[in-house]
């Protein structure tokens, strides 16, 4: 009897011109991204004069590397002594070499950059000559490029998670509010069911539901990345690790990336399901888990807040890939924090609606 | 006769902000419902009508008292009472954008095999869930006339078709109890006529009990064996239709007699039958419990001229007017 519940909850619940419709307007953002960040190419590219001719160096393949600022400056550190060694052999020889402005800073940006020029120089014998980098921009541009495409990336990370968070949200929130709404809440009430059998399966039909839209979305953007890339991993890791796209160890981001967007979906389909319940008009299932994600937001900027409010679906703050207002959270306490929350209102839904006189 | 519905003594009280005591919606309800017996539940607007049937259907919780259904505590054993039971309450409310066939497709998979065929049935285990569920959906609907329409959206339907498709959903679990609230709303007459036929047709063959509120007083007098009239959360009147026509009621039916010389034929009348007639016009107006064969009798050997004797039925109207003194 529950397998029939869920089977219809789930029926009532998706909504196949709502799905289109989303996929329709991540297409749409993919696409855009695809296309900016590929004209980011034709943009990483430098030049160096020579004694012969200008010679031009693309730094985007050292660029999109995901190596941390560790990692980059101990091979750009091996880079420079293999040239110091070089440079001793040929010194006799005599050769001016202006690479001076890149020294003494340091970043991320500019040890990526350097180790492209640096690689360039030692793999085509460059160091035996005079060598002029006059097109300083190239850097400059280095580290805006990083930005940009970070800031892209998060950009789209950021379209995507809200997507998703809308679509936790009209599902969330029209569990129980619409059927109040259209009136068959009494139908159903006069079927014999428990309520509690009822509220858990919209819930579980809720849950699905957002699971699988996440689901989608993964497969949506592997599938595009392997069309629309040479380099389809490399892409995802702009996508969905979108902070840590030059900076973070390549152990698992991907994965964490995902349980990101997961829970914070999960985290949004809960609130607008208990709002939903509670107020019994779906505007608030909409309005409320916006309003309590921000004054969480407000909260964790103010010393204790950022504890026992938790960064309700900044979960990327714990798994140490964002920044921002997750800054000093803890793990061992946000996340159980978080869990009493969410369980709460799930325990309360199921309260709240036991105890309603249905109109 | 079995009760399908025994309410025992409900009370519902709504909190109010600023009163120490709550608002008594319905105060100390009794009353019983046996299987094939259509009640009627009627009461002025805010009489506890509503509320009354959303506690028998487990929408609202009794502050007080307890409905049986088939011996089931609603809020006690509500899945067991509830698997007897079907309803339209306010309003016929279905999925819009589902077509008919679909919304009741849905709605009959939440009910349980057994109510669809006896477990004692040679055929119970050969059967399956799917198919008993597919010839009930045909049932009701050929019975409720939505058939031919049953691929149309619900959003399209006009409200008599809805209201026949609240009917056709509430016949779905094959009910000992059917609970209505207003019927034949938005029913044009033939529907009207339709649905009160359905509705007799099922009390009587299915031995369905019903509890049907309504105020169309006068469709209520041809389907129900007995009203049951609520004011101010309280049940103020019990009457049995039968009684009604039978004009058994306050002394008696009333009685209109045509005759010559009303004045005189009156005060026969008193002299020999005991009977008040009042004189209006050339007509002659009385209560009386005496048959008209006698008082036709009475009149021609007085050597009256008898132009005709009506009997009126007492109607349901005058009995609620009465009983909640309305209109005055």
């Amino acid at each position: 009897m529950f397998g029939k519940l869920y089977a219809g909850e789930l029926k009532k619940m998706f909504s196949l011109k709502t799905a289109l419709i989303m996929i329709a307007i991540f297409i749409f953002g993919f696409a855009v991204i695809t296309i900016a960040l590929n004209s980011f190419k034709d943009l990483t590219v430098g030049a160096i004069e020579t004694d012969g001719p200008e010679v031009d160096i693309s730094i985007w393949e050292t660029f999109k590397r995901n190596i941390s600022e560790e990692q980059a400056k101990a091979e750009l550190n091996v880079l420079k002594a293999q040239l110091k060694e070089l440079e001793k052999e040929k010194k006799d020889k005599g050769f001016t070499y202006y690479m001076g402005f890149l020294a003494g800073t340091d970043g991320i940006y500019n040890c990526k950059s350097q180790i492209a020029v640096y690689k360039y120089i030692i793999d085509n014998g460059l160091y035996n000559q005079d060598l002029y980098f006059y097109d300083s921009a190239v850097f400059a541009i280095g580290g805006l490029i990083d930005e940009s495409a970070t800031s892209f990336a998060s950009m789209m990370l950021g379209v995507f998670a809200f997507l998703l968070s809308v679509y936790a949200l009209i599902i969330g929130s029209g569990a129980y509010a619409n059927e109040m709404q259209n009136g068959t809440l009494k139908i159903l009430l006069l079927k014999p069911i428990t309520r509690n059998q009822l509220t858990l399966a919209k819930l579980l039909a809720m849950l699905t539901i957002v699971v699988a839209a996440v689901m989608a979305v993964f497969v949506l953007i592997t599938a595009f990345s392997y069309i629309a890339y040479d380099d389809p991993l490399d892409t995802m890791y702009y996508v969905f690790n979108a902070s840590s796209v030059f900076k973070a160890p390549v152990s698992f981001p991907l994965f964490l990336a995902w349980l990101d967007l997961l829970l914070g979906s999960l985290a949004f389909g809960i609130m607008a399901f208990f709002f939903g319940t509670l107020m019994k008009k779906r505007v608030f299932g909409f309005v409320f888990p916006y309003a309590f994600n921000f004054a969480a937001t407000i909260a964790s900027l103010i010393g204790i807040g950022r504890f026992w409010i938790t960064n309700t679906v900044a979960w990327s703050g714990f798994f140490g890939m964002g920044s921002g207002i997750s800054t000093g959270s803890n793990f061992f306490i946000s996340m159980p924090l978080a869990i009493v929350y969410f369980g709460g209102m799930i325990a309360l839904s199921f309260v709240v609606f036991n105890r309603r006189d249905v109109a | 006769m079995a009760a399908v519905l025994e309410v025992k003594n409900l009370t519902k009280v709504y909190p109010r902000k600023g009163h120490k005591d709550g608002l008594t919606a319905v105060n100390d309800v009794s009353f019983r419902v046996n299987e094939g017996e259509i009640v009627g539940f009627i009461g002025p607007n805010g009489a506890g009508k509503t509320t009354t049937i959303k506690m028998i259907a487990g929408l609202a919780r009794p502050t007080a008292g307890e409905v049986f259904i088939c011996g089931h505590s609603v809020t006690r054993d509500r899945v067991n009472a509830m698997k007897h039971v079907g309803g339209v309450i306010e309003t016929p409310d279905m999925y819009p954008d589902m077509s008919g066939l679909k919304n009741l497709n849905y709605l009959v998979s939440l009910h349980p095999k057994e109510t669809m065929l006896d477990p004692s049935d040679e055929r119970f285990s050969t059967v399956s869930k799917k198919e008993l569920d597919a010839q009930r959906v045909e049932d009701v609907l050929k019975m409720v006339g939505l058939w031919d329409r049953r691929g149309d959206q619900v959003r399209k339907y006009s409200l008599g078709m809805k209201q026949r498709l609240g009917i056709a959903q509430a016949l779905l679990s094959k009910p000992k109890l059917l609970i209505l609230d207003e019927p034949a709303n938005g029913l044009d007459p033939a529907g009207i006529k339709y649905i009160r036929e359905l509705l007799r047709r099922l009390a009587d063959t299915y031995k369905i009990g019903m509890l049907v509120s309504s105020h169309q007083l006068s469709e209520l007098q041809l389907m129900c064996d007995r009203v049951i009239i609520i004011n101010n959360g309280k049940i103020i009147a019990e009457r049995r239709m039968d009684e009604l026509s039978a004009g058994e009621y306050k002394g008696g039916a009333r009685i209109i007699i045509r005759v010559d010389r009303p004045a005189e034929a009156a005060a026969l009348l008193k002299e020999k039958l005991e009977i008040q007639a009042e004189v209006i016009g050339e007509e002659l107006r009385a209560t009386t419990s005496a048959e008209t064969a006698v008082i036709t009798k009475e009149l021609v050997l007085g050597g009256f001229n008898v132009y005709g004797i009506t009997r009126e039925e007492i109607r349901l109207e005058d009995v609620f007017i009465d009983a909640t003194g309305e209109g005055r």
